[in-house]
């Protein structure tokens, strides 16, 4: 494995809700390299999306150590976690949640323009660079809400990129597409990794597009159980 | 442009009806903000016009001239002091005084005046008189006897007199028909009647005689001095400062309007603090109109917010484009709205033309400027709730969805 991006150890994340305090996370030990791409895998209620909600630093967990970067974010404040996030952080979701009143491009931009105040003219052209190499220059300046969804879910990766993270989290980035779209997807998915430094992290419970992964990481009640 | 800023336009104009209804909303509040201020301020002006408009606003009359102890105040002596009656009271030097009065930059009209009493006589008929000499150039200056004037003219001569309409009834006088005058120093004249005026003042329009000042200085044996000097203003407000001004400056005593006119000043007060009551009721439905308006919008683009929040957005970036719409909408529906109550208010005359039981508004008193900021301002108040609350959203909650 190469150079630790991130590194868990022993990390719980409890919920009290009223009388029910639930342990989805029960001491969770993780590395994940540069230039990885990783298939997390396991049931419903494992602690998957948990796990991805955390490391995404949009979650604190009750304890544990994680470390990205060599800096330690667990117990940070939110507004270093933001800027975290913002800069070394992407994030695909299964229903890719574009912003709806924007256009494809200008969906891209964002988080860099949010960064900035302003939306620069080198975030725009690599915005536009990025919806090219997903395969949707003609589709720039289309209203998010008049894409396709396997379209939608490639505006949703390219948004991804735009700050060059080092680290994308996916959430069943195919889960709601259909089979030649998630195929697409993962072929871009497979390419990026393979061509930029940057980390997949992938949440499925597809074992066709796990094996598309180098590794894989299984959980099974809140723990790590094989990767 | 602030990247805030268009994603706050893009929001309202993504459903343009809604924000339109929203904005409409705020301009009618500022449209009644911008009629209830040409209201009140016309009422006063068309008030203060009928009342002070013709009368002088600062009234220089020399000061009494009583005698007193040159040793200062002494406690164990008890001193009776008696107005002096040797000379009459008149201003002297005037030539020097007037043009330092002109001078001054408020003061618009400087009228040198020689007033005294005495008696219209017309065959048996006798009616007491308030005389008033003026130079002939400045006769409309003070009291605008040209603009009341219902016969003849204003025009003087050392022969000539103008009285008011309830006088010449008294005397059955008519333009052109000549009428002795006795003053209280026993001169007498024979005057003709040049022009006959209503100012709606009864004290005026009874009472009142205009003579050129050469003649009053005839008729009341002031061959050097004068009796008064009557000064107009640009603004009538100033005259209390200006006054003390210039009893400062010229030792002599000025009396402004507003002292013999301070119920008129009261009343004006109360109106305009309850239309301001009025202008507040409007502000404070604008504002609980906006923040609805951003609250319910908050609402609506949760999840996006969380998005925004999970690319890495930060909560002051979430506060700024809910904060900007409360600009926006502030901007666009003051400008709208005191557009409109400026072309509401155009057909009506102004105050000092209105006609009795006319409307008095004044356009020129809309407080457009202030509307606007006011409404500017109350809308950004009312947006800062809502974009806390947005900026609360919990992105993983919303995700999750």
């Amino acid at each position: 494995m190469s150079a630790p991006l991130i590194e868990v150890r022993q990390l719980v994340k409890r919920f009290d809700e009223g009388e029910a305090a639930v342990t989805v996370l029960k001491g969770l030990d993780l590395s994940i390299g540069t230039h990885e791409m990783v298939a997390l895998l396991g049931p419903s209620g494992s602690g998957k999306s948990t796990l991805l909600t955390i490391l995404g630093t949009l979650m604190q967990p009750t304890s544990g150590s994680y470390r990205m970067l060599g800096l330690e974010l667990a117990g940070a404040k939110d507004r270093a976690l933001t800027e975290f996030r913002n800069s070394h952080i992407g994030f695909v979701f299964q229903f890719h949640h574009l912003l709806p009143d924007f256009t494809a491009l200008e969906n891209v931009v964002f988080p860099a323009a949010a960064r900035r105040g302003r939306e620069a003219a080198a975030d725009r052209a690599r915005g536009a660079e990025l919806l090219d190499r997903v395969g949707l220059a003609d589709r720039m300046h289309f209203p998010a809400t008049k894409l396709s969804g396997g379209q939608k879910q490639r505006v949703a990766i390219a948004r991804a990129l735009m700050n060059q993270p080092e680290l994308v989290l996916a959430d069943e980035p195919t889960g709601n597409l259909d089979r030649e779209s998630a195929s697409y997807v993962m072929d871009l998915i497979t390419e990026i990794n393979r061509e930029e430094a940057t980390s997949f992290l992938i949440s499925t419970h597809d074992e066709t597009i796990a094996g598309r992964c180098k590794r894989q990481i299984r959980m099974v009640d809140g723990q790590v159980q094989t990767g | 442009m602030s990247y805030g800023l268009k994603i706050a336009w893009r929001y309202l104009t993504a459903n343009r009806a809604q924000t339109a209804l929203l904005v409409l909303g705020v301009a009618v509040g500022v449209f009644v903000f911008v009629f209830m201020s040409a209201l009140i301020g016309g009422l006063a002006v068309f008030l203060i016009d009928r009342t002070v408009g013709s009368v002088a606003h600062i009234s220089i009359a020399p000061s009494e001239r009583n005698p007193y102890s040159l040793y200062g105040e002494v406690p164990s002596v008890l001193m009776a002091t008696q107005a002096s009656n040797e000379q009459r009271p008149q201003i002297r030097g005037a030539t020097a005084i007037v043009p330092m009065l002109r001078a001054m930059p408020m003061v618009t009209v400087v009228a040198e005046e020689v007033t005294g009493n005495g008696f219209l006589v017309k065959g048996e008929a006798l009616e007491p008189v308030n005389v008033t000499g003026m130079e002939p150039d400045q006769i409309s200056a003070i009291a605008n006897l040209a603009r009341g004037l219902v016969a003849g003219s204003t025009e003087l001569n050392l022969s000539t007199i103008l009285v008011g309409r309830g006088l010449a009834n008294n005397l059955g006088l008519g333009v052109g028909q000549t009428v002795r005058i006795r003053s209280d120093r026993g001169n007498e004249a024979n005057m003709t009647v040049g022009g006959i005026f209503a100012l709606g003042i009864a004290s005026l329009d009874d009472r009142a005689a205009y003579v050129s000042i050469r003649a009053a200085k005839v008729l009341f044996d002031l061959p050097e001095g004068i009796s008064r000097i009557e000064i107009k203003l640009a603004d009538l407000q100033q005259a209390p400062q200006v006054a003390r001004q210039i009893a400062a400056s010229t030792g002599l005593d000025a009396t402004p309007w507003t002292e013999a006119n301070q119920q008129l000043l009261d009343g004006l007060t109360a109106q305009r603090r309850s239309g301001d009551l009025i202008k507040g009721f409007a502000l404070v439905t604008i504002v609980i109109g906006v923040a609805s308006a951003l609250l319910l919008s908050t609402y609506r683009r949760r999840s996006e917010i969380g998005i925004m929040r999970a690319m890495g957005a930060s909560r002051r970036f979430v506060v700024l484009v809910f904060v900007a719409q409360g600009a926006l909408i502030g901007i666009l529906g003051g400008v709208i709205g005191a557009g409109l109550g400026y072309l509401a208010l155009s057909p009506f005359p102004l105050p000092e033309l209105a006609s009795a039981g006319g409307f008095p508004i004044d356009i020129r008193q809309g407080a457009y400027d202030s509307a606007i900021l006011l409404t500017t301002l109350g809308a950004i108040l009312a947006s800062i709730w809502p974009a806390r609350s947005a900026a609360r959203v919990d992105p993983v909650t919303v995700i999750g969805q």
